[in-house]
């Protein structure tokens, strides 16, 4: 398809998790799951600023202990939400990191660090599109091409906000994002795919329902599969309801542990509570398969170890709240898709969490004793589908991906504050989307002039139970007795799930469309500009703290070479003249690499050593021609030394000549 | 209560009213591969995108067998008049009720 090898490009598909992410693609006909530059199939999303750079993934978590000031994750617990949200209220308690309120009306949450000295603020969804940069490069490493396009996917239970700020995410991080998809729709793509090629493309209508409980967020969804389309009746859930949760209970037992055992509190303690932390993770994953663990952690607090027995039954008492709690999107999901709960063919698990066997015990009890479907990767299923769907969306992919095609639906129903604060719905949620819906409505008032249009998401009847999405103005009604003006308001979901807005009357024609964007703390056009931007430099910054040690240590060891070289060549062959002109280079190159060096980047490393390289060749084509290899004496570089001595510099491009001669036999 | 004009779902669909359930939405996912933005990766959203927002309304009605009850009255009184000559006794899907003609 594409016109040339260079210009081809691949589409990926990004799990962006609150804990971990994970990056596919589809290339060859089939879902590769890409592994980062440590051989991790997962990364983590983390981003660290230490002294001298920014880390991601991985590395920055593994520095946690250390910095854990500067070590930021559970980005995606903060995207697309206000500062004075109780949820991010109760989440800050437990981060060791830094949230501040931007000072706005918007009252948007801003992550503050230090790095190189300098406070500095970002929003969720800079870091999120740090993290999205970091599994960008991961996909662009193995591909070897740059990777432009992506799908990436979002809790299904994720609002109207939650799905802008990750599309922002995505064009921040330089991404062009084909399409949100929800996580268990992705999954349920994983599933199908998985089962099609085992039984052949199934014509009956089967039903599955996907149990996807990550590290910070469950969903629940119920999916008819037939010919190919995946259906989503139903989908519900908790954005705030994971395996951290389960870590920071087992985190207060340890604590309220270690203080009666002590008498000493270590709550203020960030390096002590990140370390206890990691070990309560630790604990939590060993005991899916043994039923007691050790949480053992050395010099916790004011110079006391800390070591206490966690049993299987004891972790299950901890968070058996939330694990019932689980059960309710289970219950409300299958009653919104109308179905009995013995037309579910399948109970596909998804996420880390679901490897806790209370939750599957739990689960399994609820649907009778019915066996699960694990037999696709729970940490891998999310990105695997992604994949598949941005194979299908960018038009590649063989023809049974081709073929596929998935409806996906809105969360939440959607409407419009009507007199007396009562929501009306003009989208009810587990509408298959795209969608639109339009409504008429009136004034309230002879001779209003404009109408104020407040948007909600939300089930319940009165709009102050809702979540406000954000707030427009009809003006210049013509002016008119009550009743009498006709304005439709139309509410449209794409594809991605995200609302747009119109209103218009039909009289005079006037339209207004909702800036949801700037009520509801979503970043401006121009916020993300300027982030994008902001990455950009950073971007740079990230290349030079890899580049520009790595270039200088390149120039290091050439500089030795030709030292070497200096000596190794005897006065029959190198004349007086040349050998000071060599050993002058080399002595300005030292002094250089002293002071210059200290502040020099990348380019300047590579400069110098092109720089000895070009005095060095000429000095060698000259003295030994005989000996030198026919190849090499090709390479000349003779008139690039004669700019340099001007003060000039060698340029990257050019034709390396050995392409325009033929082979010398 | 809505403020769309009517529309003929089943001609959206390319079926007719006398359709099975089956029938109908075999039609609605073959209209989806065409018009499904995703499956239009080059053009421009808007008309892929309105057309399958009326075709996910259509299923939307036509599956339930009360709201395409209610939907096919109104199918019945906007039906354009030559409809009516072409196809003067017009049958009912699944067993003859002809209880609820107009």
């Amino acid at each position: 398809m594409s016109p040339s090898p260079e210009e081809k490009s691949y589409a990926v598909g990004i799990d962006l998790g609150t804990t971990y992410s994970c990056v596919g693609v589809y290339k060859d006909g089939e879902v590769q799951i890409i592994a980062n530059d440590q051989g991790n199939r997962t990364t983590l999303s983390y981003v660290a600023w230490t002294e001298q750079e920014r880390l991601l993934g991985d590395a920055a978590k593994n520095q946690v202990a250390s910095n854990p000031t500067n070590t930021v994750f559970d980005a995606k617990r903060l995207i697309g939400r206000r500062f004075d949200d109780p949820i991010v209220q109760a989440d800050l308690k437990l981060w060791p990191f830094k949230v501040v309120s931007d000072g706005s009306k918007d009252d948007k949450p801003l992550i503050e660090v230090f790095y190189q000295g300098v406070e500095k603020r970002f929003h969720p969804e800079e870091i999120s599109s740090m993290i999205l940069t970091k599994m960008k490069q991961t996909g662009e490493a193995y591909l070897g091409h740059r990777v432009r396009e992506a799908v990436i996917t979002v809790p299904a239970y994720f609002n109207d906000a939650q799905r802008q700020a990750t599309k922002d995410a995505g064009e921040i991080a330089g991404l062009r994002v084909l399409r949100i998809v929800n996580e268990p729709t992705a999954a349920a793509i994983a599933y199908g795919l998985d089962k099609s090629d085992k039984s052949g493309v199934a014509e009956k209508e089967t039903h599955i329902l996907v149990f996807d409980m990550g590290g910070g967020t469950f969903d629940v969804s119920v999916l008819a599969i037939q010919d190919s389309v995946f259906e989503v009746k139903a989908t519900a859930g908790d954005p705030h309801l994971g395996g951290e949760d389960f870590d920071n209970r087992i985190l207060s037992h340890c604590i309220a542990d270690f203080r009666r055992k002590h008498q000493s509190d270590p709550t203020r303690n960030q390096r002590a509570l990140r370390r206890l932390r990691t070990q309560c993770e630790r604990a939590k994953r060993l005991l899916s398969t043994q039923t007691s663990v050790t949480i053992e952690v050395d010099s916790l607090h004011e110079g006391n170890d800390f070591s206490i027995r966690l049993s299987r039954a004891k972790f299950e008492e901890l968070c058996i709240d939330y694990f019932k709690k689980a059960m309710e999107p289970v219950e409300q999901c299958l009653k919104d898709s109308n179905l009995p709960q013995k037309a579910i063919t399948d109970i596909v698990m998804v996420g880390g969490s679901t490897r806790i066997p209370k939750v599957q015990e739990l689960i399994k009890a609820f649907f009778n004793g019915k066996e699960l479907c694990k037999s696709i990767n729970p940490d891998e299923a999310v990105a695997y589908g992604a994949a598949v769907q941005a194979a299908i969306v960018s038009g590649q992919g063989s023809e049974d991906v081709q073929n596929m095609l998935l409806l996906d639906v809105a969360p939440l129903s959607l409407g419009i504050e009507t007199a007396g604060g009562m929501m009306q719905v003009l989208i009810e949620r587990n509408s298959t989307v795209p969608t639109s819906k339009s409504q008429d409505f009136t004034t309230f008032e002879d001779y209003q002039d404009h109408v104020d249009i407040s948007v909600y998401e939300g089930e319940r009847a009165m709009v102050k139970d809702n979540n406000f999405l954000g707030k427009f103005t009809l003006k210049d009604i013509p002016k008119s007795l009550r009743g009498v003006p006709k304005i439709q308001v139309t509410f449209t979901i794409d594809t991605n799930g995200i609302l747009q807005v119109r209103a218009e009357d039909a009289k005079s024609q006037k339209r207004s469309e909702i800036q949801i964007a700037n009520e509801k703390g979503r970043l401006t056009q121009n916020d993300i500009q300027k982030m994008l931007q902001e990455a950009e430099k950073y971007k740079g910054e990230d290349e030079i703290s890899k580049g520009d040690m790595l270039a200088k240590e390149e120039l290091k060891v050439y500089m030795q070479r030709f030292e070497k070289g200096i000596q190794d060549l005897d006065d029959t062959k190198l004349q007086r003249e040349d050998r000071e002109r060599l050993e002058g280079k080399l002595a300005d190159a030292y002094k250089w690499l002293e002071n210059d060096g200290l502040k020099a980047g990348k380019p300047e490393f590579d400069g110098k050593q092109k720089e000895l390289q070009a005095v060095m060749n000429t000095v060698m084509l000259k003295i030994n021609r005989s000996q030198t290899e026919f190849w090499d004496q090709q390479v000349v570089h003779h008139e690039g030394e004669k700019t340099i001595d001007k003060g000039g510099f060698i340029l990257h491009c050019g034709v390396d000549i050995r392409d325009l001669i033929e082979d010398p036999q | 209560m809505a403020a769309t004009e009517f529309v003929d779902y089943y001609d959206l669909l390319g079926c007719a009213p006398d359709s099975t359930l089956a029938e109908i939405k075999q039609g609605y996912h073959e209209k989806l591969r065409e018009f499904h933005p995703d499956k239009r990766p080059n053009s421009q959203e808007g008309r892929g995108k309105k057309i399958t927002a009326q075709l996910n309304e259509a299923w939307e009605i036509l599956k339930d067998e009360r709201r395409r009850e209610d939907y096919d009255r109104q199918w019945l009184k906007a039906r354009p008049p030559a409809f009516d000559a072409a196809f003067p006794a017009m049958p009912r899907r699944g067993p003859p009720t002809t209880a609820d003609e107009c």
